[in-house]
């Protein structure tokens, strides 16, 4: 979704990319994240997230080695970028032109990333707001405090990775350590952007892919039990970005099993995502061998009724 | 068969105002330039006066089925028949005196009865507006339904529906089968098979039979092919003609079921009319706006193909007034334009001056004063204004009275007072103001993790460096050597600490 919007959108700052993700861990037992969760498919790769870490190395190996002034990097750049272009004439490949733009978007970086990372010009009571964590590098509370800066410098999508959901079994606990994580600093977020008066262009979304059984997996006991996979309904939150606030849309059954009224595909949500950003999700297209290929592939429909 | 040759009028028609003006543009061809063109043109003026002849017949079998506005039907039969005759006269002359200049004015006039007959019946088929009218959808175009319950149940509901997907047909020009369908009276009437609605008696209603026939039936409405009804609007339909067609009531006074009613409330009421949906402005081209993004100044549509543009100067430290004349040329179209955290200040803001329909403006972050809110005067469009983080104070508010839309103001940490918004609202009742949150003890402390020490080695014989590091530069550090718990009064960290003897 990031890649598309970068690829639909463009980037609004120059200095930083269109598509910036972190990561941070929760106290669930967590699962590998891979790169290749915001890489840019068959989209161009100028289009992929660029991760961003916590702490003051926030995107590894882009400062300059030890010995290595500024100056040098430019003109080391310069020269690479010559050998780049000769070899674009050559073979026509436009990976080569891609990779020229992101040795030089992270030469740009180097200086604008540790500015936007760095949380230590945030007065106390906005640390407040986002909880306790806010202070601990990598931690969730820290990643939407940055989330907020990088949206007021126009980065078009932010996505923040907490891991820990995966509660197969020993739920209680960790749920509840993990919803204590995420809770107040989302809260803060929509808070922030709102006072700032962000939030009538930024859409917040809070969701995952899928969602738990309503009965149990592994031992029945009260502290120790579990819940699998449950893909048929699962429910996200949006705040925001032109959508209708304070109500629920779509029902399930009262087992929460299946839906029986107003269901939400993945194609329309990211159709109706897409709308919010001014882009017609059937216009939207990337050719790649030899078909055009929207977002939604070839259904989705705007969900109406969740707009303001 | 007569109906059968009358329908080959819509085939044949176009076969004389090709061989016609063929026939013209050759002529005209051998008299300016010296191609020998006139034996073609008998060629093709026979032909085109065969197939006027021909398609003036059909014509006057297809007028007689009917369901055609008389007075445009009139003028196109007659011009038609006048076309017809001239092109009969037009090909005797030619076979007398082709060369002379008054067959030539002859055929002007005739290529003109000709044109203005294709105009009649380019009328008849696709409406008299058909041409000049600036949306094609017009028809389709639903009133916005602010609040669904106090919709009159035929107007603002069920009429948008047949007019959308019965009316291309069924309307005051066409009549298909005699019917329309746009007002009270049409449908009570009916047409030549009967009332297409009888109040209260769903099942005589021709309107319901029609569209709720499989759609492979000749008699299915709409026709094959045609934009068809979507279960929610069948279901509306038999609802309405179940509760006796109700042509004055209300929704709510109608009892609509909840089931439909929420099925049309996602439907109908759609999002809230912006501001901007009424407005109508000349798109800016695609390859200006490119060329004014070569030097620097973003703009971009607010969306794909809307004429409306957004400016994008965030962030931007090195603004010139100069760089902001250049949206000049396309100020009209600006309807939001984003100065946050720039060097923009309140000379520079007279640009604003120049944008009428300015919708959104972003000012936080920068060096505004009350003074420049004096720009903002007349932007009757302004809906949204930030202004956090600014100098203004209570006397910008002044400066604020005139703007009529003005619905959103974020004031966050500027000089105003909660008084001084008090009394803004008090005298603009529908506006939102966030003044942001005054009081913080809602939350906790932030809570630190305890600091890492990190020494070059772990062993060591005369000194060591130790640093102690915290993630957050602005926390202290205490610290001790002796093995005591550190407290606050404890030594504060400020440099690397050399130690020459361990602790314990």
């Amino acid at each position: 979704m990031g890649a598309w919007l970068s690829y639909g959108l463009g980037s609004e700052n120059e200095n930083l990319p269109a598509f910036v993700v972190l990561t941070s861990r929760g106290g669930g037992n967590s699962q590998g994240l891979y790169a290749h969760l915001w890489s840019a498919g068959f989209l161009d790769s100028a289009h992929q997230g660029v991760l961003l870490r916590g702490g003051k190395d926030p995107v590894l190996y882009l400062n300059d080695p030890k010995g290595m002034e500024q100056a040098d990097r430019r003109r080391f750049l310069d020269n690479l970028a010559e050998l780049n272009h000769q070899t674009y004439d050559e073979l026509g490949d436009p990976e080569i032109l891609s990779r020229i733009k992101q040795y030089e978007m992270a030469y740009r970086m180097q200086t604008s990333v540790p500015e936007v990372m760095d949380i230590n010009g945030e007065p106390d009571h906005i640390l407040k707001m986002y909880g306790p964590d806010v202070v601990t590098p990598g931690s969730f509370a820290a990643n939407c405090l940055l989330a907020r800066k990088l949206a007021e410098k126009g980065v078009r999508f932010i996505q923040l990775y907490h891991q820990g959901w995966d509660q197969h079994s020993n739920l209680v606990d960790e749920m509840g350590m993990q919803a204590k994580q995420v809770d107040q600093p989302s809260a803060a977020l929509i808070l922030d952007l709102k006072q700032r008066g962000l939030l009538d262009d930024t859409l917040v979304v809070w969701g995952g892919e899928f969602g738990r059984t309503n009965y149990c997996q592994g031992p029945l006991d009260a502290k120790l039990y579990g819940r699998d996979h449950h893909p048929r309904s699962f429910s996200v939150w949006m705040a925001g970005g032109g959508i209708k606030p304070g109500f629920e849309y779509g029902e399930t059954d009262e087992f929460g099993y299946n839906i029986v009224k107003d269901p939400v595909h993945i194609h329309d949500f990211h159709a109706t995502i897409l709308n919010q950003l001014g882009l017609d999700h059937t216009k939207m297209t990337f050719k790649h061998q030899g078909r055009r290929y929207r977002l939604t592939d070839v259904s989705g429909e705007v969900v109406k009724g969740i707009l303001a | 068969m007569l109906q059968f040759l009358g329908r080959l009028h819509i085939l044949v028609l176009h076969l004389p105002i090709g061989f016609l003006i063929l026939a013209f543009l050759m002529e005209l061809a051998t008299r300016r330039s010296a191609l020998a063109l006139r034996p073609a043109v008998g060629f093709s003026l026979f032909w085109g006066m065969v197939s006027a002849v021909a398609a003036a017949a059909f014509g006057y079998l297809l007028s007689l089925d009917g369901g055609y506005d008389e007075e445009l039907l009139s003028w196109h039969k007659w011009l038609g028949f006048a076309t017809a005759g001239l092109s009969v006269a037009l090909y005797i002359f030619y076979k007398k005196n082709a060369a002379s200049s008054l067959f030539l004015s002859f055929f002007t006039a005739t290529v003109l009865v000709l044109a203005a007959t294709g105009h009649f019946g380019g009328s008849l088929t696709h409406g008299s507006d058909y041409l000049f009218s600036d949306e094609k959808s017009d028809a389709t175009a639903a009133v916005p339904i602010a609040n669904l319950d106090s919709a009159l149940v035929f107007e603002q509901v069920v009429l948008p529906v047949l007019k959308a997907k019965c009316g291309n047909c069924h309307n005051p020009a066409k009549r298909k089968g005699g019917l329309v369908v746009l007002t009270k009276e049409d449908l009570l009437k009916g047409g030549k098979n009967g009332p297409a609605v009888v109040p209260g008696k769903p099942d005589s209603s021709l309107l319901l039979k029609a569209i709720h026939l499989p759609l492979e039936e000749k008699k299915h409405m709409p026709p094959k092919g045609k934009p068809q009804l979507s279960d929610t609007e069948k279901q509306l339909l038999d609802w309405w003609l179940k509760a006796g067609a109700p042509f004055d009531k209300t929704v709510a006074a109608a009892a609509m079921p909840a089931a439909l009613r929420s099925a049309l409330q996602a439907a109908t009421v759609a999002a809230a009319p912006s501001l901007l949906d009424g407005l109508k402005l000349d798109p800016v081209s695609e390859g200006k706006l490119k060329s004014l993004r070569s030097e620097g100044i973003q703009v971009f549509p607010m969306a794909a193909g809307s004429p409306f543009l957004q400016a994008l100067f965030s962030g931007k430290k090195d603004l010139t007034a100069g760089q902001l004349n250049k949206l000049k040329p396309i100020a009209n179209n600006i309807v939001q334009i984003n100065l946050a955290n720039s060097n923009v200040d309140d000379a520079m803001l007279a640009i604003v001056k120049e944008m009428p329909h300015l919708n959104r403006l972003h000012l936080e972050q920068t060096g505004i004063t009350d003074k420049g809110l004096a720009n903002l005067a007349d932007l009757q469009y302004l809906e949204y204004l930030n202004l956090y983080q600014t100098k203004v104070t209570d006397a910008g508010f002044a400066q604020l009275q005139s703007l009529p839309k003005l619905r959103s103001l974020y004031l966050w940490q500027t000089g105003v007072t909660t008084d001084g918004v008090a009394k803004f609202v008090s005298q603009k009742p529908d506006i939102f103001i966030d003044n942001g949150i005054k009081n913080d003890s809602m939350f906790g402390e932030v809570a630190l993790k305890a600091p890492m020490i990190k020494a070059s080695k772990e062993l060591f014989n005369d000194t060591v460096h130790v640093t102690l590091e915290s993630g957050f530069a602005k926390a202290n550090i205490h610290y001790t050597t002796d093995g005591k718990e550190p407290d606050s009064t404890s030594a504060v960290y400020k440099e690397p600490l050399v130690l020459s003897a361990s602790g314990r």
